[in-house]
């Protein structure tokens, strides 16, 4: 604390609002590739998507950014309002009625309530990617000769059956891509060594969004979020010096609509998966 | 006007406070909130109890003296006023107000409704002047203004002090008053010759003095008696980052 006191309490906030800043662009990018979700193809583009945000190098490099600014921005958000917290040591009896920004008064709690979310959706998703947790995974056809032949020639069975095609009359008997798979079903399949396989973010968004209590928390949490997004952008750009008297309006109009296509977009993916697949 | 006034009443610095109910009966609507103060401090004196020890001086909305947070709001329900500007028509019959001194950790309560705001002097010492040297007095021309900045600096310079904004904010935060100082004199040629100094040295005194930090929730311009706005306090951000890099 005392060491952090050496930064003014502006630079501390300019670099809140610059964190921030990047945070809102990856929203975007994120509800953008969530509404792939709803396409009905069976989750190719989805699963495209994923498979290039997990492997390409760039995005790699993005992934170690993008966590940094996001516990650094959790960690100055925090520190400040601590700070704040005690600059007023004794409380007013009545509370403050002066009017006020919306959403600003309550940024460290629905800061604190994404990241309660943040934590979820890591357990429920990324720590899958990591193989901290179990989930739902894909094999591609291709891949099966990198597992064991003998291995897998003795459950050929079960191979069979977790690339058996949904229509077996037709053309083509078996799917290019075997999803869902438990992780028991893989090392049943492709013995213990297999490693050709992806978390299948598809199968696994599907049985989430089809779980109403989950559903029902992901819709409240993702509000909160954008209840923290419409003060969001007004009050970065205001931090970084970015406002004068022509743009106050349209930035907080900006920050607004912002908020809500963000809430709407997330929204729309949930709701969708929940009722169409 | 019958009013029951419920006011912070604090022996010392460091005493514990406690709230005091009073009632107070027969005020004219006309009568502003410090009068009706006065009134009910003869009452005290005439009971020969302590009257209520409160900050005024010009009563004309121009010094920054008086202050008091009421019922919610730093100088009262109404807007752009001062405290002494408040008048008891603003209330209905048989209100109950509360009545409490400005809180922050920078300004310490010194008895009842009476703070401690030499915080803010200590901010300006730090920066908030422009070091003119003796000498002729200048031809009023000699040196042109843009209305634009004329008129910006002129609406900072409106801020009388009296720490609302500190009392309004739900950081206990000083920006706008510092922003308002910082702004006014960066918007001057004047002022600009210091201004990357001043912006660093009176933001420096202000976290030192254990101000909060600006959320830009805007409380403070929507209770600001001179309506200063929290535009200045963009133009401060702009003027520190200018003097940083």
């Amino acid at each position: 604390m005392l060491h952090f006191k050496r930064f003014a309490s502006v630079t501390q906030k300019i670099t809140l609002a610059i964190l921030g800043s990047f945070l809102m662009l990856f929203l975007l990018v994120h509800a953008g590739i969530n509404l792939c979700l709803l396409r009905a193809d069976g989750g190719e583009w989805f699963r495209a998507a994923a498979h290039f945000m997990g492997t390409n190098y760039i995005v790699k490099v993005f992934e170690v950014v993008l966590f940094a600014a996001l516990l650094l921005h959790i960690l100055l958000g925090v520190l400040l309002q601590w700070q704040n917290w005690r600059a007023r040591p004794v409380r007013y009896k009545v509370p403050s009625k002066s009017a006020t920004a919306p959403g600003s008064k309550f940024m460290i709690y629905t800061g604190i309530l994404v990241a309660i979310f943040l934590v979820i959706h890591l357990m429920n998703f990324y720590f899958v990617k990591m193989n901290w947790v179990e989930g739902k995974y894909l094999v591609e056809i291709e891949d099966v000769q990198k597992a064991d032949p003998a291995y897998v020639q003795e459950h050929m069975e079960k191979v069979l059956e977790l690339f058996q095609s949904e229509e077996p009359t037709g053309s083509a008997p078996f799917k290019e891509v075997a999803t869902g798979i438990t992780k028991a079903d893989l090392i049943e399949a492709f013995g213990p060594g297999f490693t050709a396989y992806e978390p299948d973010f598809y199968s696994m968004a599907q049985g989430l969004f089809n779980n109403t209590a989950y559903l029902v928390l992901y819709l409240v949490l993702i509000l909160a979020l954008g209840i923290h997004l419409v003060h969001a952008f007004p009050s970065a750009l205001h931090t970084l010096g970015l406002n004068g008297p022509c743009y106050d309006r349209p930035i907080k109009c900006i920050g607004a609509v912002y908020a809500v296509i963000v809430v709407l977009m997330f929204w729309a993916v949930a709701i969708g998966m929940n009722i169409l697949y | 006007m019958n009013f029951t006034l419920k006011v912070w009443r604090q022996s010392g610095p460091k005493a514990k406070g406690r709230f005091e109910t009073y009632s107070i009966s027969n005020i004219s609507s006309d009568c502003s909130f410090l009068e009706m103060l006065d009134i009910l401090n003869e009452n005290l004196v005439s009971e020969g109890k302590e009257p209520v020890c409160f900050d005024h001086d010009c009563r004309e909305g121009i010094c920054g003296m008086c202050s008091l947070y009421i019922n919610g709001h730093p100088h009262g329900p109404d807007s752009q006023i001062t405290t002494c500007q408040l008048h008891m028509r603003k209330f209905k019959d048989g209100d109950t107000i509360y009545i409490e001194p400005w809180r922050s950790a920078a300004f310490p309560v010194i008895k009842d409704l009476t703070v401690d705001r030499q915080a803010f002097d200590k901010i300006i010492q730090a920066g908030g002047f422009i070091s003119a040297t003796t000498g002729g007095v200048p031809d009023g021309n000699a040196i042109p203004v843009r209305k634009k900045d004329a008129d910006t600096a002129m609406d900072a310079a409106a801020c009388i002090g009296c720490g609302a904004c500190v009392a309004a904010c739900k950081n206990a935060s000083a920006m706008l008053f510092v922003s308002a100082k910082v702004s006014h004199l960066a918007h001057l040629p004047q002022g600009k010759v210091e201004a990357a100094e001043r912006v660093k040295k009176m933001i420096a005194k202000m976290d030192e003095l254990g101000f909060g930090n600006c959320t830009n929730t805007g409380a403070c311009e929507a209770e600001c008696p001179k309506g200063i706005k929290i535009l200045h306090i963009a133009k401060l951000n702009r003027e520190f980052i200018k003097a940083s890099v």
